[in-house]
């Protein structure tokens, strides 16, 4: 009998009860939805500070102190140490390779154009890396600098002809979009087709750029780079990191295996380090600290607005219930006359919303994973990772809405003079 | 009359009543709170990382080269910056030799470079007094220098040839500045030669910056500010993603509020048809009837909206300290927001239970079907 | 054998503001017999009846229904002692709208013991509605909403019955038939209390009692 109440209440009041399920369809897929979002605020996020540049910069070991301030060498001495273009491979095979986004090597080298000295700079621009398993890893000046402002195009590679040329240079000597421009050193020269104009904020802005390979021949230097720029993504630096920074030796041995297996930007840097032979990889703080700055504020607020969603979305569902329930007081008041128990009247209500509860949560699992699915496309333009934790915990969490959100009502329904609810007040 | 009666039976039924503000105000809270936090967000974000280090530089156009110094100019960028409250640090610069091997000297104010570069590492003290320097973390490594230690600058274009200094610190930035010796700022006319920049937190980024080159370019000074561009670009980009961020957690809890307060409405008119039945069955009109559903619903929107925006306001507060560690902004706009919100939504639930009181016969209701 | 069914001893019901709506009531009932309660609006009729049905609480005085003493029990209590011993009647009628007629009848089976739908059935027949059992009560006349009613209150075999105004929501073709029923029930020995201001009714009774103010006025 008491399932045939129950059936004969959900069936023969299916508008009712499918607006209480809509309810909580609608709400848990919006909780859903978010709480998607926020999980995967943290790592969309740390890839989206990769829009900040490279956070580590490869440079030789050097034994002479660079001169410089800002973007002017005070010193004529050009420092001749270099590293090993082919080295960088290997950087996709260490420890910490997937957490390494992008890597430029760069070499500088001086030549002329139009009779004028002018530093030519040449680097990955699209560079791919083979991968174990077959996949490819492509990295270059077009995936790390997106700070770069370009006028034209980036060159496609292969055609090693092409090249773009910072803007200072270019106002100082007059050259434009697609223009020929020979290029010139002492070693050979080459027609260099400029394909775009760019504006870079730093040294770039007065050099030629072409690919590491024209570079390399022309200055005769085959397998050589002068510097390199690696965009990674990093843990932001905490107290553990702080702590061994301090003092090594005070970690102990489960701490010390924490912050070893942590991506720290220092740990990425003396990873790179010891992959390239006389390399000194130092972690660009400025923005290092900026990224997780930006991190660890994202994460907090995004924990809170999910919470704060979470009770918004509860006291809703809860109101709509709680509505439903005192709609239906004089029944609960006649179910006591007829002699059912509290306890009764408790089961059936609450079976009844247990149902409700997860078959909207069930639903509302399937809508809030779209939902979630296209708020990280449409913020962070990005594949989502799968949720099935979620996905399961959704009915669960339809059901906990539900009861709780009904529970108090119930309660408070059955407390009611049952005589004057009986005779209509 | 019709006053008379909302007043009568917002307080007849004081309990539902109060429940009913409660969910209003707890729904024009929640508006609020995300509505300042949203337009707030912006901004705090924006100053959390205007508080990080700098964004641009202010550099002469000419290089020392082509055109001597020219203190005049430094004068009026520094009224400008001054004017407009940015944060900023002069560096002058110098070759010098220490133990015979060329370093770049910096010139600046100890605690103005400080607040400018907080992500520097500084083994040591941070900031250091006259007579003592910091030094980069290449040249200390080079030299084989310590905190603590003495060094000795020859400094060919000062007035004076050599002067000591003692290590206050040891910077680690991975940048240049780790092959610098920075020391107190000389007095201004004492430079001769050398090499002005200065570092500025611009607020508001790229726009922030490009305001600034106007305001120069006006009074025709060769200085140019110009941006760090990975760290404007990058902030744009943040800014824009946490801006998307809230305004999604923003719609998500609307949307649900007005779900739940609507119920909420709903349910209480629901509740109370037999009073309405009455009403048109004394002869009052459904006009009347709608008029004064509405206007209750009105008045308890506007009390709601009032004392949700002051409790938005404060959980705001909360939840920007907890995050960014500042007291909020409170947002007069969010208010207007809030009490547009509140009585659409009251408004809006009032008729949809105005519609389902009035369907209902009035007899019917009456025998209590 | 013991025959007294209902015991009212000094039974007063004070409600909030010093309101008496029924002061110092003494009152006995024997099995079998059939009470009509009536008296003007306010004079405390309905009070009486959810004080005997448990619906509400006495301020003072001693009750005893079949020989238990009512006035400690819990609500939970008086569902199961009211399932086992007193049928309902209501004005209004109450059926659970989404349930049919036979299954309205069959709630009370459930509460009360087992479910068994070939008795409901036979109750059902015996207010001559074995053709409308699959009907909700939205199908159903006002009349056969309150046979239902009455079915209902029967099912388990109540010693009391208790109806509030049974007719007062009926025409007088349906009043009628229902009286019909109450007749045929006082004949099979179920002791009934029934509150009703109209006086023809009243008169099918054995015994009238008069209300006013909360106090018995008359008895006869």
């Amino acid at each position: 009998m008491f399932w045939r109440i129950l059936f004969d209440s959900i069936v023969r009041r299916k508008l009712r009860k499918a607006l209480a399920v809509f309810a909580v369809w609608i709400g848990i897929s919006l909780v859903v939805g978010l709480l998607m979002l926020s999980i995967d605020t943290g790592d969309k996020m740390n890839l989206e500070l990769g829009s900040f540049g490279a956070n580590i910069k490869v440079t030789p070991v050097s034994f002479s102190i660079p001169v410089t301030v800002g973007d002017y060498s005070l010193n004529s001495e050009k420092v001749s140490a270099y590293l090993e273009e082919s080295a960088f491979q290997k950087l996709k095979e260490i420890f910490w390779r997937n957490n390494i986004m992008g890597i430029v090597p760069r070499l500088w080298a001086s030549a002329q154009l139009n009779g004028k000295n002018v530093p030519l700079l040449g680097l990955w621009l699209e560079h791919k890396i083979p991968l174990e398993g077959g996949e490819v890893f492509v990295s270059g000046a077009r995936q790390v600098y997106k700070h770069w402002a370009i006028q034209g195009n980036w060159p496609l590679s292969g055609a090693e002809n092409t090249g773009l040329i910072g803007q200072e240079l270019a106002g100082r000597l007059k050259v434009s979009l697609g223009d020929q421009v020979e290029v010139k050193t002492d070693k050979g020269s080459i027609d260099l087709e400029v394909l775009g104009i760019v504006s870079t904020g730093g040294q770039e802005d007065s050099a030629v750029i072409a690919f590491l390979e024209t570079v390399q021949k022309l200055a005769g230097l085959q397998g050589k780079v002068s510097e390199a720029d690696v965009s990674a993504l990093t843990t932001p630096e905490n107290r553990l990191a702080e702590k061994y920074r301090i003092d090594p030796k005070s970690l102990t041995s489960a701490e010390y295996e924490r912050w070893y297996c942590t991506p720290y930007p220092e740990n990425i840097a003396s990873g790179i380090q010891e992959t390239i032979p006389n390399s000194v990889a130092r972690v660009v703080r400025r923005i290092s600290e900026t990224q997780g700055a930006v991190l660890t504020r994202i994460k907090g607020l995004m924990i809170l607005l999910a919470i704060f969603t979470l009770i918004s979305c509860s006291l809703s569902i809860m109101g709509i219930l709680a509505s439903a329930i005192l709609d239906r007081r004089p029944e609960v008041a006649l179910l006591q006359a007829l002699g059912a128990k509290r306890t009764n009247v408790l089961a059936l209500f609450l079976v009844e919303v247990a149902f409700l509860g997860i078959l909207g949560g069930l639903l509302g699992g399937i809508t809030g994973s779209w939902v979630g699915r296209g708020l990280i496309e449409a913020i962070f333009g990005g594949k989502p990772d799968g949720h099935l934790a979620l996905l399961i915990l959704s009915p669960f969490l339809g059901l906990i809405m539900a009861l709780i959100g009904s529970l108090g009502p119930i309660w408070k329904a059955l407390g009611e003079n049952t005589a004057q609810v009986l005779h209509g007040n | 009359m019709i006053g008379k009666m909302v007043r009568k039976s917002l307080f007849k039924n004081i309990r539902i009543t109060l429940w009913t503000l409660v969910t209003l105000t707890i729904s024009a809270a929640l508006i609020t709170m995300f509505a300042t936090v949203s337009f707030d967000i912006k901004k705090r974000m924006g100053n959390t990382l205007r508080k990080l280090g700098p964004n641009a530089v202010a550099v002469s156009r000419f290089s020392e080269n082509e055109r001597p110094l020219n203190l005049d100019e430094w004068g009026q960028f520094r009224a400008i910056v001054k004017r407009e409250g940015i944060p900023t640090v002069e560096l002058s610069f110098d070759i010098v030799t220490v133990e015979g091997k060329p370093v770049v000297l910096a010139m600046a104010d100890s605690e103005k470079l400080a607040q400018m570069t907080p992500y520097w590492i500084v083994i040591g003290h941070r900031v250091w007094k006259e007579q003592q320097c910091l030094i980069g973390k290449r040249v200390a490594e080079l030299l084989k220098l310590k905190p603590g230690m003495s060094i000795t600058v020859h400094q060919p274009s000062g007035a004076k040839k050599e002067t000591g200094y003692s290590i206050a610190g040891i910077i680690v930035s991975g940048d240049e500045n780790e092959d610098r010796i920075f020391v107190p700022e000389p007095l201004a006319e004492t430079i001769q030669h050398g090499f002005i920049y200065a570092l500025l937190s611009v607020p508001e980024g790229g726009n922030g910056i490009h305001r600034l080159n106007t305001q120069l370019g006006q009074v025709q000074s060769h200085i140019e500010i110009k941006p760090l561009r990975e760290i404007v670009h990058g902030e744009e980009a943040t800014l824009k993603k946490v801006v998307l961020l809230s305004s999604a957690c923003l719609m998500t809890v609307m949307v649900l509020t007005v779900l739940g307060v609507s119920s909420a409405l709903l349910s209480r008119i629901v509740e109370r048809r037999k009073e309405f039945a009455l009403l048109q069955a004394i002869g009052a009109t459904r006009r009347s009837v709608i008029s004064f559903l509405l206007l209750e619903g009105m008045s308890l929107a506007v009390l709601a909206s009032a004392l949700g925006f002051a409790a938005g306001t404060l959980l705001s507060e909360m939840v920007v300290r907890q995050i960014f560690h500042v007291s909020v902004t409170p947002q007069v706009t969010a208010l207007p927001i809030t009490l547009v919100v509140t009585l659409v939504v009251s408004l809006l639930a009032s008729s949809a239970g105005v519609a389902r009181a009035l369907k209902m016969q009035p007899a019917l209701v009456l025998k209590g079907e | 054998m013991e025959t007294l069914v209902i015991a009212f001893d000094r039974v007063s019901k004070c409600y909030p503001g010093g309101v008496y709506a029924l002061s110092d009531v003494s009152l006995r009932i024997e099995q079998g017999e059939w009470v009509a309660v009536m008296g003007p609006s306010g004079s405390g009729k309905t009070t009486l009846l959810n004080i005997l049905d448990g619906l509400d609480q006495p301020t003072s005085g001693r009750i005893e229904i079949l020989g238990r003493d009512t006035s400690h029990f819990g609500t939970d209590e008086w569902s199961v002692f009211r399932r086992e011993n007193i049928g309902l009647v209501f004005q209004q009628f109450y059926l659970i709208p989404y349930l049919t007629a036979l299954e309205n009848v069959m709630l009370a089976q459930y509460y009360h013991s087992m479910v068994d739908t070939k008795q409901a059935m036979k109750t059902l027949g015996r207010i001559k509605l074995m053709d409308r059992a699959r009907h909700l009560p939205s199908q159903l006349s006002g009349g056969e909403q309150q046979r239902v009613c009455i079915a209902r209150a029967l099912i388990n075999e109540p010693k009391i019955i208790l109806a509030d105004e049974p007719t007062g929501n009926l025409d007088e073709d349906n009043e009628k038939t229902v009286m019909d029923i109450f007749r045929g029930l006082h004949s099979e020995g179920h002791a009934i209390i029934m509150v009703t201001h109209n006086p023809n009714i009243g008169q099918l009774a054995d015994r009238r009692i008069f209300l006013n103010h909360g106090k018995i006025t008359r008895s006869n």
